[in-house]
C-alpha cells in the first residue's frame, strides 16, 4: 500500500505545531462562519485568500480545509436553532432539526448532527485516502482531450443539476466563463477583453467576484427585500448526551448517509443538495416511526447531516486528483492552490506528496477537533446567533472590502466589487445560481488551454474528442446531463415546469 | 403564473442585457490577435463560442419572459416593491462603499471601514449611530493590527504620511 505510507508521511507533516495551529484556526473560523447566517465557506476562503501571500502553502491549505469542514459543522447549529439553512444542502436539517428543537430536543439534534458529521467526515476521508492513489494512476494517463471533457462535464453538472432552471444555470455559467476570459491569455500572452482598462490586464480576480456576489450582493439583497428577519432562535434545550434510544435510531442513518454522500460528492454531480434529499427520503422509508418525520424525527437529522459531510469530503476527490472543482467552495480552494502556482492533480501527488497528504491527514485531525469544539461548546456557538443583524452585515461588509482592497490596494477593485454586488442582487432576485459563475471563471481558462492543447496534438482535427474513448464517453455523459431531463419531460408530457 | 407585467419586462430586459453582452464580446474577439498555431484555432475561438453562448442564453431568457415568465422562479416574494425603506437601505450601503473607495487612498483603511460599518448598520436599522461607529472603529483597528502586525499583510491603515 503506497497510499498508506504516503498518508503516514502526511500525518508527519500535519502534526507539526504550526500546522496543528492552522487546522485549529481554520476549524474555529469555519464553525463560527457556519453558525453565522449570511456567510459561508466560499466567501470566507475568498476573504482570507490575501493572507496566502504570507503563509506557506501547506499551512494555508490546511486552514482553508478546516474552514470548509467547520462550516459544515457550524451550519447544522444554525439550521437546527434558527431554521435558516445556510446553504441548500442543510435545507432538510433546517426542517427536521428545527422541528426537534421546537419539541425541546435541540441538544439531541445538535449531538446527532455533530457525531454523524464526525463519523461521516472521518469515513469519507478514509475513502478519499484509499481511492485517491488509484484515481491518480488513472488520471496520469489523461491527455488534454480527457481533461477538457471532464471540465465540460463539470460545467454541465454545476449549471444543469443544481438550481431550478437549466437555462438560468447555463446563463450563469457563460457569464462566469466570459469573466474568466478577461486578461492575459496563457498561450500567446496577449491581453483580451480589457476594453482599454489597464486594471483589467491581469484579469478579474475571483476574490472580487466571490466576495461581490456572496457578501455585497447578499447584504444589498437583504436590505432591499428582507430587512426584517422573522426567524426565531430556539433555546438549546435537552441533554447533549443522547439517550440509548437516540443512539440506536441514529447510527444506521449515519452509515447510510455516509455511503450516499461520498459518491455523490466525488462524481461531479453538483453538490450535496440531491444526496441529502435522497438520504432524507430513504430514512423516512426505512424508519419505524415514519409518522414523526416532519415533526422532528432524529433519523431525519442524522442521515442528511452525515450525507452532507461525506459529500463535502467527496468533492475533494475530483479537486485533488484532477484539479476539477464542482462547488463554489471547491473552486475557492482551487484558487488558493493557484495563488501558490500549484495545480492540484495527479502531478501534484507525485511532485509534492507532503503537501497533498499533509492536507488529507489534516482532515482526520480537523474532524476530531471539530467534534471537540462543537459538542461541549454548542452553547457558546449558539450565542453567536444572537448577534444583531445590523452588526453582522456591517462586519461582513468591512471584511468584504478588506478582502478586495488587500488584493493590490486598488480603488478600482473596490468599485468593481460594488458593481458585482449590484449584479448579484439582480441574480438573486431572479434566481440565477451563483456557483456556476465561480466555477466557470476558474475553470474556463483551464478548459480553453486543454482544448487548444488537444487540438494542437491532433493538428486541428476536432475528431480528437470523439476518437479517444474516455473523452468521448465523458462528453456523452455531459450531453446526457443536459438533455435527458428535458427528453423525459417531453416523453411524459410534462409542461415546462 | 401570475407575475406582474413589470416584473416580466425586467426579465426580458435581463435577457436583452445578455444578448448585448454576447454581441459586445463577439465584437471584441476580433480585436484579439489570431495566431492559430498548430491547433488550427487561436485565442479567438473559445471566447467567440462563449459570446455565442451568452447570446443564446439571452434569447432563451427573453422567450421565457414573454411566454409566462422565467420558469420555476423562487426569487423574492411576489409583490415586494422597492419601497422607501428599501431604497434608503440601499443608499446607505452603496454610499458607505462609495465613500470608502473614494477616500481610502487618502485617509486609509481604519477610518473608512469605521464609516462603512456605521452606514451598513444604519441600513439594517441599528438604533444608535455612535454605538455602531464605536464598534466599527474597534473592529477596523483589530483587523488592521492582526493583518499588518501579525500576518505582515500591507494595509495602509491611516492617513498617508
Amino acid at each position: 500500500m503506497e497510499g498508506l505510507s504516503a498518508l503516514m508521511e502526511g500525518f508527519a507533516a500535519a502534526v507539526t505545531p504550526m500546522n496543528l495551529l492552522w487546522a485549529f484556526v481554520g476549524a474555529t473560523i469555519g464553525t463560527a462562519i457556519g453558525v453565522l447566517p449570511g456567510i459561508g465557506p466560499a466567501l470566507t476562503i475568498a476573504m482570507l485568500l490575501p493572507v496566502t501571500a504570507k503563509i506557506e502553502p501547506t499551512g494555508a491549505l490546511i486552514m482553508f480545509a478546516g474552514v470548509y469542514y467547520g462550516a459544515m459543522f457550524g451550519g447544522s447549529t444554525t439550521s437546527i436553532l434558527l431554521n435558516t439553512p445556510g446553504e441548500s444542502a442543510s435545507l432538510v436539517t433546517a426542517m427536521e432539526g428545527n422541528a426537534m428543537a421546537k419539541r425541546g430536543q435541540a441538544a439531541a439534534a445538535l449531538a446527532t448532527a455533530a457525531i454523524g458529521s464526525f463519523l461521516a467526515g472521518t469515513v469519507a476521508t478514509l475513502l478519499l485516502s484509499l481511492f485517491a492513489p488509484h484515481l491518480v494512476d488513472i488520471a496520469l494517463k489523461f491527455g488534454p482531450a480527457e481533461y477538457f471533457a471532464i471540465m465540460v462535464l463539470a460545467f454541465t453538472t454545476v449549471s444543469a443539476l443544481m438550481g431550478k432552471s437549466v437555462l438560468r444555470g447555463m446563463t450563469s455559467l457563460f457569464a462566469g466563463l466570459a469573466v474568466g476570459m478577461v486578461g492575459i491569455e496563457a498561450t500567446t500572452g496577449q491581453a483580451r477583453f480589457t476594453v482599454g482598462l489597464m486594471e483589467l490586464t491581469d484579469g478579474i480576480d475571483v476574490v472580487l467576484v466571490a466576495v461581490g456576489l456572496f457578501a455585497v450582493g447578499e447584504a444589498l439583497y437583504n436590505v432591499i427585500y428582507e430587512r426584517e428577519s422573522g426567524a426565531i432562535v430556539q433555546k438549546l434545550k435537552g441533554s447533549l448526551l443522547m439517550t440509548r434510544e437516540q443512539w440506536a435510531r441514529s447510527w444506521k442513518p449515519w452509515v447510510r448517509g455516509t455511503l450516499i454522500g461520498f459518491p455523490f460528492g466525488s462524481i461531479p454531480a453538483g453538490g450535496a443538495e440531491i444526496p441529502t434529499f435522497l438520504s432524507y427520503s430513504l430514512e423516512k422509508k426505512l424508519s419505524k416511526h415514519p409518522e414523526e418525520f416532519g415533526k422532528g424525527a432524529i433519523e431525519g437529522v442524522a442521515g442528511p447531516e452525515a450525507t452532507n459531510n461525506a459529500a463535502a469530503t467527496g468533492t475533494l476527490v475530483p479537486l485533488l486528483t484532477l484539479g476539477i472543482p464542482t462547488t463554489a467552495t471547491a473552486a475557492m480552494l482551487l484558487a488558493a492552490f493557484q495563488n501558490y502556482n500549484l495545480q492540484p492533480g495527479p502531478l501534484l501527488f507525485e511532485m509534492n506528496p507532503a503537501l497533498v497528504w499533509g492536507l488529507i491527514a489534516s482532515l482526520y485531525i480537523g474532524n476530531l477537533m471539530l467534534l471537540v469544539l462543537n459538542l461541549p461548546l454548542a452553547g457558546v456557538w449558539a450565542r453567536l446567533l444572537t448577534i444583531p443583524r445590523p452588526m453582522l452585515y456591517a462586519g461582513i461588509l468591512v471584511f468584504a472590502a478588506l478582502g478586495a482592497y488587500t488584493l493590490r490596494q486598488s480603488t478600482f477593485d473596490l468599485a468593481l466589487l460594488l458593481v458585482i454586488g449590484l449584479l448579484g442582487v439582480v441574480m438573486r432576485r431572479y434566481d440565477f445560481p451563483t456557483a456556476p459563475v465561480i466555477v466557470g471563471m476558474i475553470l474556463g481558462p483551464l478548459a480553453e488551454k486543454n482544448f487548444r492543447n488537444a487540438l494542437s496534438i491532433s493538428q486541428g482535427d476536432f475528431a480528437v474528442f470523439l476518437n479517444r474513448p474516455i473523452a468521448a464517453a465523458i462528453l456523452a455523459i455531459a450531453l446526457a446531463v443536459v438533455l435527458v431531463p428535458r427528453l423525459t419531460k417531453l416523453r411524459f408530457g410534462g409542461a415546462d415546469d | 403564473m401570475g407575475l406582474p407585467t413589470t416584473d416580466r419586462r425586467v426579465q426580458a430586459a435581463i435577457g436583452l442585457g445578455f444578448i448585448v453582452a454576447g454581441v459586445a464580446m463577439a465584437g471584441q474577439t476580433f480585436l484579439v490577435d489570431a495566431d492559430a498555431g498548430y491547433a488550427g484555432i487561436g485565442p479567438r475561438f473559445f471566447p467567440f463560442a462563449i459570446a455565442l453562448g451568452l447570446g443564446l442564453c439571452g434569447i432563451g431568457l427573453i422567450v421565457e419572459a414573454l411566454t409566462g415568465g422565467y420558469r420555476n422562479l423562487e426569487g423574492a416574494p411576489e409583490g415586494v416593491k422597492l419601497d422607501r425603506g428599501a431604497l434608503e437601505g440601499l443608499g446607505w450601503i452603496v454610499g458607505g462603499l462609495v465613500f470608502q473607495l473614494l477616500t481610502i487612498p487618502h485617509i486609509g483603511f481604519v477610518p473608512t471601514s469605521a464609516v462603512l460599518f456605521t452606514c451598513v448598520a444604519r441600513a439594517f436599522g441599528a438604533r444608535s449611530l455612535w454605538r455602531s461607529a464605536l464598534i466599527g472603529s474597534l473592529m477596523a483597528l483589530t483587523i488592521w493590527a492582526i493583518f499588518t502586525q501579525l500576518l505582515g499583510v500591507s494595509l495602509q491603515g491611516f492617513l498617508r504620511s
